[in-house]
């Protein structure tokens, strides 16, 4: 990835407000990023982080209540009508559970076809589906099957082989392996991973899953409760974790070894994720944080390079007082 | 197997022990296998499943979706719903056999001896009664000797202990005013409520977010080595078992595959399935780079090939291994493996 290259996708202080009990909660709150092209930015987050709502602003399937969303050089975050449908193909969504999002009385031809026929461009069908069915490794016997006739990998395959079809050039993977078994996990992960190289596809990886996360993703955005708390290239975020959320959640992710989590300090967390409608100054995570102060109950916290300096996407930022 | 004994023969338990339970596995399971009907077909969800749990020990039961873990779970603590049953097997608990027993000699047991946390604790909480007296219900449920303030202020004790704080306050809270990992810790209250000898946990913390698992897994942790509890912990995260088991039994397309303590099946695994599955789960520590994945899926429970379910996935797989299901046997001691190059891979002188 060139430096100073334009991005593909640039999402620029986004805010969105649900209406909640008491008033309103803030699930994004001034999020701001680029993803290069061929790059892969992973958005890391537990539950309520705002991870998914991002992923939906950003595919135009919810207006946000602030920032932007510019697709290649071209604000996207209002257009409507002509000018989305010509956006549309050329940002598609991979979904966590191949079983709800297939529907379950189209083949695997019908499926893979839809968006074609959609778009109107029905004569292409025939050679696109195959296309692109080869390039996911399904074999042509099965584009006449139904979903329950696949495991659980073929279906995933199938809605990556859908979100393709258009030859889109970002693809949102919204925990595109979590509802995977483990031993099919691995298969659905490298053929991502070979497919961004083959096609040079742009990628906006949401996943709570740090170890999936660390073998797919170039850049990393960790996001609490609406908030980007750190951000780095990824070798530099795994090695060196600034923010105590970060390395809360590190701390916490079971590693597969049995020596690893005896001798693991674990960080655990006191108490439960505070409700963004709680929060009305300071940093949101104090109430959680080992290394909270008076301080950081008033002052609320921006993204900052680590060491000073201009921020920059390669740089490595946090937002809290007291980094390590 | 230590000889039947008698209720009684030994005065000085606890009431309501039997002699010598303290030796016997708190839950032992033999050859025990559970069929379901499905489309006129029969399905083997469990085909033929041994293993045991023994006191103040925890046991991790992995398999993927298929593997018949959750099946096994049911099937231990008499929930297998018809059409579905037990065909063959054995299982006692803390020595008594209980595949068969009716369901009022069910409710003696359920509790008292042996408990159950589920996945979600949304299914087994009852959305419009407050917690704190969910937990005095389960209470009363098994020892109907209790009167209802002691109920309550044992509920509020056990309250307290699982960490929902100040117990007092939070046990008028109904169960939607709980955080996920909140609700499966009263879930953890009212398994425990009454001391059971065993407790099974299918999946606890799957559907929590990785911080509050780390709190509940703590908890388990602490509450197995206080209690001196047998643990039978169901789960399909490599990650979460090498962190809290002492011994791991892994299950594949319904059958015991491997079995041994967790350095053993993490260090030394045995069997072409377990190695293949550690070797593919990404870790936050290693460098970027592909995975190590291993080919297909597992069988459905329907359409199981004959001999060696993973014969069709494994790279070492020669024509013995697809016409005979292979005897799970020892490759060390408190270690087996059901695979015929078992020992070998188990010393590193053959690699799947």
């Amino acid at each position: 990835m060139s430096v100073g290259a334009v991005p593909l996708l640039e999402v620029e202080g986004l805010v969105q407000r649900f209406a909640a009990r008491g008033g309103h909660r803030l699930a994004v709150d001034g999020v701001s990023f680029t993803v290069q092209p061929g790059e892969t930015l992973a958005i890391v987050g537990e539950s309520g982080s705002g991870k998914s709502t991002v992923a939906r602003i950003v595919l135009r399937l919810l207006d946000p209540n602030a920032g932007r969303v510019v697709l290649d050089g071209d604000d996207i975050t209002r257009v409507t009508g002509r000018a989305l449908r010509r956006v549309r193909p050329r940002m598609q969504i991979v979904f966590q559970d191949p079983y709800s999002s297939l529907d379950p009385r189209m083949t695997v031809q019908a499926t893979v076809a839809e968006p074609l026929r959609v778009a109107g461009r029905r004569g292409e069908v025939g050679a696109r589906v195959s296309e692109v069915l080869d390039l996911v490794g399904l074999g042509p016997e099965l584009a006449d099957r139904y979903p329950h006739e696949l495991s659980g990998g073929q279906r995933q395959r199938v809605g990556i082989a859908r979100a393709l079809v258009l030859s889109p050039e970002l693809l949102v993977l919204d925990e595109p392996v979590s509802a995977l078994d483990s031993s099919v996990q691995a298969q659905i992960l490298n053929l991502l991973v070979d497919l961004q190289r083959r096609l040079g596809l742009t990628y906006l990886f949401i996943s709570h899953d740090l170890a999936v996360v660390r073998h797919v993703a170039d850049r990393v955005a960790v996001m609490h409760l609406g908030r980007i708390v750190e951000t780095a290239p990824t070798e530099s975020l795994f090695a060196a974790p600034a923010h105590p959320y970060t390395q809360a959640l590190l701390s916490a992710s079971p590693e597969p070894d049995p020596e690893l989590e005896r001798q693991r300090r674990r960080i655990v967390l006191r108490g439960d994720v505070l409700d963004a409608t709680e929060v009305t100054s300071g940093c949101r995570f104090r109430s959680r944080c080992w290394k909270a102060t008076e301080e950081c109950a008033t002052t609320d916290p921006a993204l900052t390079v680590l060491g000073g300096g201009e921020p920059s996407p390669a740089r490595h930022q946090a937002a809290c007082l007291h980094p390590s | 197997m230590s000889a039947p004994t008698r209720p009684g023969d030994r005065p000085g338990g606890r009431p309501g022990d039997r002699p010598g339970a303290d030796l016997l596995p708190a839950l032992q399971v033999t050859g025990l296998a559970v069929e379901f009907p499905v489309e006129r077909a029969l399905v083997r969800a469990v085909a033929g499943a041994s293993f045991s749990v023994m006191r103040g020990e925890t046991v991790a039961l992995v398999g993927e979706s298929g593997s018949g873990k959750s099946v096994s779970a049911l099937a231990i603590m008499g929930l297998v719903d018809p059409p579905g049953r037990v065909t063959d097997g054995e299982v006692r608990i803390g020595g008594q056999p209980v595949l068969g027993l009716r369901e009022e000699q069910w409710r003696t047991l359920r509790g008292r001896k042996v408990a159950m946390v589920f996945q979600d604790p949304m299914t087994s909480l009852n959305p419009s009664h407050r917690i704190g007296r969910q937990v005095a219900e389960a209470i009363r449920v098994h020892d109907a000797a209790v009167s209802k303030s002691d109920a309550k202020a044992r509920a509020a004790a056990l309250l307290e202990r699982v960490g929902i704080v100040p117990a007092a306050a939070r046990a008028r809270d109904y169960p939607h005013q709980l955080s996920g990992g909140q609700r499966q810790r009263v879930m953890i209250a009212m398994a425990i409520a009454n001391q059971p000898d065993l407790l099974i946990a299918d999946e606890p913390t799957t559907a929590l977010d990785v911080t509050t698992q780390a709190q509940v897994l703590d908890l388990l942790r602490d509450l197995q080595r206080e209690m001196g509890l047998a643990l039978l912990l169901i789960t399909h995260d490599l990650g979460v078992v090498a962190g809290i088991a002492d011994r791991v039994v892994v299950m594949y397309a319904g059958r015991v595959v491997e079995e041994g303590t967790v350095d053993a099946i993490f260090r030394r695994a045995a069997h072409p399935y377990t190695r293949a599955l550690l070797a593919s789960v990404p870790r936050t520590g290693d460098a970027r780079g592909a995975l190590r994945a291993i080919v297909g899926s597992p069988p459905d429970p329907g359409e199981r090939p004959p001999g060696c379910a993973f014969a069709p996935r494994c790279t070492l797989a020669e024509d013995r291994c697809r016409t005979k299901v292979p005897d799970l046997r020892p490759v060390a001691e408190h270690h087996r493996a059901a695979c015929v190059f078992g020992d070998q891979i188990a010393v590193g002188r053959l690699v799947p």
